[in-house]
């Protein structure tokens, strides 16, 4: 659904963010971006969203080149974007409007998940809070039945019930012919949401695996003491010894946390590289 | 499905401009008719006859659409001179061209809501004076480009027009203070324009030659040392040719403009 071929990018053609990118990822899936701050989430949503366009390679989005911004294209997407903007307009006359404009948006969908998260629906859309402007975004995007959502950094500016339900819903929204990729720095909040992860960090995507693959080949636990120093990736204090990164020799079955994943492969970059490397060629 | 204009998506597009800037536009539309009744006012001490009114109105006319065109312009393209409006608006399934053409519709808009909102307020006033003339003075009307006093303001009028077309490049330009940063570039290009073309003439001219108010494309008068004054200007065809280059930077505005809006990242 979303194919990324040799994408380089920059603001300056001196300086890229990105240098050859490589990326597939297909419909049916929620998959989780994740960087650290200045990595560029954000430029790469908007590269596959047309708002920006590639220095080098390409980007192919839903059978569409983003760039060309055309119609069909943009009907196929819907971006929610870290910073939101709604018009001074009452929620009829924003459905009135916006609505029309995506061919398989639904009203009563739409109206749902506005129930479900708990936002108001007589009042003007500028009298809602941050917070509730966003879950109106949100249920709007999802709402559009669009084949690719876009978010970045969604869950920011949501309070903590939000959040799950924020889980709950985008979980029931996605079918098999739609792709959900979103962009957060708060990883704990795509737990349980997720099926695939996009980890990117200087320049370079240095993973893009399903969660099923990673449990594969990696195991999170906690230890009393870090024993094997070959196989633990990463290890950090916590009450009961040490939370853990290994690589999973022995086929054990745990569950991927996100930020120690993170964390993990941030700081095994090549380590990392080769254990998935060996993986791929295996599994091939 | 059409990828580059389809009416109704042009349509939708605009319905929503409207329903997000109305409410601004009606207000900006209470200010001017407010400045209109202030200015304009100074008709209801007439209790004559003066065709000179007809000037007055004119030069008032065109300081005020110069001033509240190039201000409206430039506002035009703020839509997507940041993130948070710009992302929401290059995302809507709409071509790029429908999206160019509705600031362009409204910049269009702009001249009969603006000459409405004039011609109101001087039908108004000119009823009340007409009440109050001598009987059988001649009576005012309301203004007419064709009026022998107005006449003479053609130039400037069609200037204000050009410079409107001119603050719509600006408004794409400059993401911000686009209004102040196009008026800077506009004085700028007048006064390359104005000075290259005076070097040029005196290069030209001998030097004991005196050259009195060269401006570009028109023509000049000079001034030689037995004191025989000159005037030159283009033949015919050379005005005509003048005249067709001014009418065409409009269309070259617009299309500038609109590359520009084209190629626009957020």
């Amino acid at each position: 659904m979303i194919q990324l071929h040799n994408l380089s990018f920059g603001y300056s053609r001196k300086k890229l963010l990105f240098r050859d990118l490589n990326l597939s990822l297909p419909p049916g899936s929620i998959y989780g971006l994740l960087g650290k701050n200045g990595a560029g989430k954000s430029s790469l949503l908007r590269l596959m969203g047309g708002m920006l366009y590639p220095t080098a390679g390409s980007v192919t989005v839903a059978g569409f080149t983003p760039g060309r911004r055309q119609p069909a294209f943009l009907q196929e997407l819907f971006f929610v974007p870290e910073e939101i903007y709604l018009p001074p307009v009452s929620l009829n006359r924003y459905i009135a409007t916006m609505g029309p404009f995506y061919p398989r948006f639904s009203e009563s969908q739409f109206r749902r998940y506005l129930t479900e998260f708990d936002v108001p629906q007589e009042n003007r859309l500028t009298a809602l809070s941050y917070g509730q402007k966003k879950k109106v975004l949100i249920s709007f995007g999802l709402a559009t039945n669009t084949r690719v959502l876009i978010m970045d950094e969604p869950t920011n500016g949501l309070d903590i019930p939000s959040k799950s339900q924020f889980r709950k819903i985008v979980a029931s929204a996605l079918d098999a012919d739609r792709l959900m990729l979103i962009s957060t720095h708060q990883v704990r909040d795509l737990d349980h949401l997720i099926d695939g992860i996009v980890i990117l960090d200087e320049s370079e995507i240095l993973m893009n695996h399903t969660l099923a693959d990673i449990a594969d080949r990696l195991v999170f636990s906690t230890l009393s003491s870090v024993t094997e120093p070959d196989r633990v990736l990463y290890a950090e204090p916590s009450l009961r010894g040490y939370s853990v990164v290994m690589e999973n020799h022995e086929q054990e079955d745990s569950r991927v946390d996100l930020e120690r994943l993170f964390n993990a492969v941030v700081t095994n970059r090549e380590r990392v590289r080769t254990l998935f490397q060996h993986s791929v060629s295996r599994t091939s | 499905m059409n990828q580059t204009f389809s009416f109704r998506r042009f349509g939708l597009l605009f319905r929503l401009y409207l329903s997000e800037h109305l409410r601004t536009y009606l207000m900006g539309l209470g200010v001017l008719t407010g400045v209109w009744l202030f200015m304009l006012s100074q008709m209801l001490n007439l209790e004559r006859f003066y065709p000179s009114i007809y000037a007055g109105h004119t030069q008032s006319l065109i300081l005020v659409f110069s001033a509240a065109s190039t201000w409206y312009t430039s506002e035009l393209f703020k839509v997507v001179q940041n993130p948070v409006r710009g992302i929401p608006y290059l995302a809507l399934p709409a071509s790029m061209f429908e999206k160019y053409l509705v600031p362009l519709t409204m910049m269009f808009l702009f001249i009969p809501v603006f000459l409405a909102d004039f011609y109101l307020i001087e039908g108004f006033y000119v009823s009340i004076v007409n009440g109050k003339l001598p009987a059988g003075s001649q009576k005012y009307t309301v203004l007419d480009f064709n009026h022998p006093e107005v006449r003479w303001f053609h130039i400037p009028m069609f200037i204000a027009l050009l410079a409107q077309s001119f603050f719509f490049v600006g408004s794409i330009y400059f993401p911000k203070v686009p209004f102040v940063k196009t008026g800077i570039a506009a004085l700028l290009l007048f006064l390359v324009g104005y000075y290259f073309n005076r070097a040029l003439l005196s290069w030209q001219l001998p030097s004991t030659a005196v050259m009195r108010n060269p401006f570009p494309f028109l023509g000049f008068s000079f001034q030689t040392p037995d004191e025989k004054g000159y005037y030159l200007e283009l033949t015919d065809t050379g005005k005509e040719a003048v005249r067709i280059f001014w009418y065409l930077m409009f269309p070259a505005l617009w299309f500038i403009t609109y590359v520009r809006f084209r190629e626009k990242q957020i």
